[in-house]
């Protein structure tokens, strides 16, 4: 493995972010020049500088291995965390190194979870460095790298193909190049059409423009200690729901359908179970609200009940109540949804619907095979048939990130909080959901947790986010040589 | 970009990082340095005009007890200058407040004091009329004798009770004001002391960062130079030897980019140039 050029190529990630802290630095400039503007402006200077050093020195290539390509991608993640941490730290407050590598590592991931008390206290720089680098994280700083950054070639798709979810890829028939281009033009355009329908619900523009940063990235960050409580309107909830929906749905057919291609949303079996899932669930969860009198009317249960599944289920973790005192079984359903989440090629974490179907189309056809020892059926999604590689490979992802909540809420629990608190804790932040249940409620924070803890959690939200496989071959040595 | 160039170039990169780390370091230490400054000026001034505040508070609630127990208005011009007095100093010390609607209400409390003064002060001047007007009564008809000639206790009590009354509660409060204007400039800590308020070390965190980037920096660029620079001499030299001494062909392994790549060729076509000699 060729160590320059890898570092060519985190550089260039560095250099990207660098240019991310330069219009946030702008932006407390243009904010009465607040108490972050310096912290953010040394940040940036740093970490371009840091960024640049290897393109200094390295020429660029035109071939890069598997191997080289998958470094790059952890290690562009690893240093783009790193990074984020240094506006957060230079500027202080709650930000001690834990912490700032606690909200940097769950900002990029999307996680949305936070340690932060009092989130309007921050000045206006900083909070919008928290909401634009949970935008980069949303696709992925490798992947925005990919279409800024010029000068890379062919080198473009090995890199792409490693960032990509590999569930993901199926519905993108096109080349490399134009599959960045894809996500890149569904993002932006998701990301303007949320601003302007919450501008036009009532939201300034500096709310709507970081709520539907937010959304996009279906990360949950919020400028507001009460999340969207705060703004207490139907109107802004329901395009927020819609937002969330969208942000959850496979880029690549949202594509297709705004361009008339035939593997559009309306054809897509994963799509049918993505929003039969969240009527149901939703439903269900407002059936359950209002037959035990917990609201009053239907309306409300429905209103809060849809609100709260849809924004965990998409992984994004807003909240418009305190869904901790609910009955039991919305709580389950929640939890259930935290761990299935939404589709694949979307900005979503999680098992993944298209994982989870495969799995349940397992399921059937293994007891049909027991039926009829001879026969031959295969697991088709989309009328696809899918090969034993991918079946196995979604087996063996879904006992593994089973695994992974167990040692999560065992690791919890051994820190003194309770089952629930440990368990969904650890759904949330590999999921990459964000709020959980007990003390990590909607309406609480990590604040309390120690930070060993923060720390294990954080590496929870990585693999989450690098879907497992990903980070862990970082720490098979083996594969190193 | 020849070898030269790039290395001068990685050397500027850590002066420049070198010179922004001061520089930041620098910025941010004088931000510190006059924050503290801030914090100390406005504690210092809270406690000159808070002092202030008391003198006057104190002459002026002497010069009511006064009024309430003498009966006697050579006290009032005391009482109404001493009111004057807090008025002015609430006046500068709101232009200097890092928290003016603290002091608005202070002004509000001096203003209801002035008012129920004067509302005492036109109790007891219409009671005295009134026993004045009753003397005089009594003096055109000394034989009318149903008609007290002066006021009596329990008249002027209930007039004069229920303004003490409400003028104690106003003072109680504004004391209290003044006690907590003497620690309301370490409350209004300005951001950048603020967030100093948990870590001291967070001053010098910029320099940290800095340090750690250029301690990664550096360590780069020993990597390159050693890649770029150090490593094709090494191999050069080596392959050189090999063909000098044991006719091994000149094929040096390394990473061969700028002048480490022409100094190469270069061998490669003077060893073919010897060979055909």
């Amino acid at each position: 493995m060729r160590l320059n050029v890898v570092l060519r190529y985190i550089g260039m990630v560095m250099l990207f972010m660098a240019a991310a802290m330069l219009a946030t630095t702008i932006v407390a400039y243009v904010s009465s020049r607040d108490s972050s503007f310096y912290a953010l402006l040394l940040s940036t200077l740093l970490t371009a500088l840091l960024g640049s050093f290897p393109l200094i020195f390295t020429h660029a290539e035109s071939y890069i291995s598997n191997k080289e390509s998958y470094v790059i991608v952890l290690g562009g993640w690893l240093m783009a965390c790193v990074v984020t941490t240094f506006p957060y730290l230079m500027w202080g407050g709650e930000f001690s190194f834990i912490n700032a590598w606690f909200e940097s590592v769950s900002g990029l991931t999307t996680t949305g979870a936070s340690i932060l008390s009092d989130i309007e206290f921050l000045p206006r720089g900083l909070l919008f460095w928290r909401m634009i680098s949970t935008w980069i994280g949303g696709i992925g700083v490798i992947m925005f790298a990919l279409v800024i950054l010029p000068s890379m070639g062919r080198n473009k798709m090995t890199l792409s193909n490693v960032e990509l979810s590999s569930v993901a890829k199926d519905n993108y028939h096109y080349r490399s190049q134009t599959v960045v281009q894809i996500i890149l033009v569904v993002y932006f355009g998701l990301t303007s059409l949320i601003t302007l329908m919450l501008k036009m619900a009532g939201m300034n523009w500096y709310d709507a423009l970081t709520h539907a940063m937010s959304v996009a990235s279906t990360s949950g960050f919020s400028t507001k200690n009460a999340s969207i409580a705060h703004f207490d309107s139907a109107a802004i909830e329901s395009i927020l729901i819609f937002g969330m929906i969208a942000a959850g749905t496979h880029f690549g057919m949202i594509y297709a359908t705004l361009t008339g291609k035939r593997n559009n949303i309306f054809r897509s079996e994963v799509m049918r179970v993505y929003i039969v899932m969240i009527v149901v669930c939703s439903a269900a969860m407002a059936a359950n609200l209002y037959l035990s009198g917990y609201y009053p009317d239907l309306i409300t249960s429905i209103r809060h009940a849809t609100f709260q599944f849809t924004s965990l289920f998409t992984t994004t973790g807003f909240a418009t109540v305190d869904s901790n005192p609910w009955p039991p079984l919305t709580i389950v359903v929640l939890i259930f949804g935290s761990i299935v989440c939404a589709c694949a090629g979307s900005t979503t974490g999680g098992i993944k619907i298209n994982r989870a179907l495969i799995a349940a189309k397992m399921f059937k056809q293994r007891v049909q095979q027991q039926q009829h020892p001879n026969a031959i059926f295969r697991v088709k999604v989309d009328g696809v048939s899918q090969d034993n590689e991918t079946l196995q490979t979604v087996a063996i992802f879904i006992v593994f990130y089973l695994f992974l909540i167990l040692l999560g809420t065992v690791v919890s629990t051994l820190f003194g909080f309770d089952v629930t608190t440990s368990f969904t804790a650890a759904v949330a932040c590999l999921g990459n959901v964000g709020p959980g249940f007990g003390d990590v409620g909607s309406m609480d924070n990590y604040a309390t947790m120690p930070s060993a803890l923060k720390g294990f959690l954080s590496l929870l939200m990585l693999l989450g986010r690098l879907e497992i496989f990903g980070l862990i071959q970082l720490f098979l040595i083996k594969w190193w040589r | 970009m020849g070898l030269k160039r790039r290395i001068t170039l990685g050397f500027m990169g850590i002066v420049a990082i070198l010179l922004i780390a001061g520089m930041v370091s620098f910025i941010e230490l004088s931000m510190l340095g006059r924050e503290t400054d801030k914090i100390f000026d406005s504690t210092r001034r809270n406690s000159d005009y808070a002092s202030e505040m008391l003198k006057s508070l104190s002459s002026q609630n002497n010069a009511f007890i006064k009024m309430l127990a003498f009966d006697d208005n050579s006290y009032d011009t005391i009482c109404y200058n001493s009111i004057d007095r807090l008025e002015e100093v609430l006046t500068s010390a709101r232009r200097h407040s890092l928290q003016p609607e603290f002091i608005d209400s202070m002004v509000m409390n001096a203003r209801q004091i002035r008012t129920l003064c004067s509302n005492f002060a036109d109790a007891r001047d219409s009671l005295n009329r009134l026993a004045e007007a009753r003397r005089l009564v009594q003096l055109a008809d000394s034989t009318h004798t149903t008609t007290p000639a002066t006021v009596s206790v329990r008249d002027q009590r209930s007039t004069t009770i229920p303004i003490y009354n409400d003028y104690r509660v106003v003072y109680n409060n504004t004391m209290e004001m003044v006690s907590g204007y003497l620690t309301l400039s370490q409350d209004a800590l300005a951001p950048d002391a603020q967030q100093l308020h948990h870590n001291a070390y967070r001053a010098v965190t910029p320099v940290m960062i800095s340090l750690l980037v250029m301690i990664v920096v550096v360590l780069m660029l020993y990597y390159f130079t050693m890649i770029i620079c150090v490593n094709p001499i090494i191999s050069i030299n080596k392959s050189l030897i090999n063909f000098l001494n044991f006719k091994i062909p000149f094929a040096p392994k390394c990473y061969k980019r700028d002048e480490a790549e022409q100094l190469c060729e270069n061998i490669s076509a003077l060893i073919k140039g010897s060979k055909k000699q």
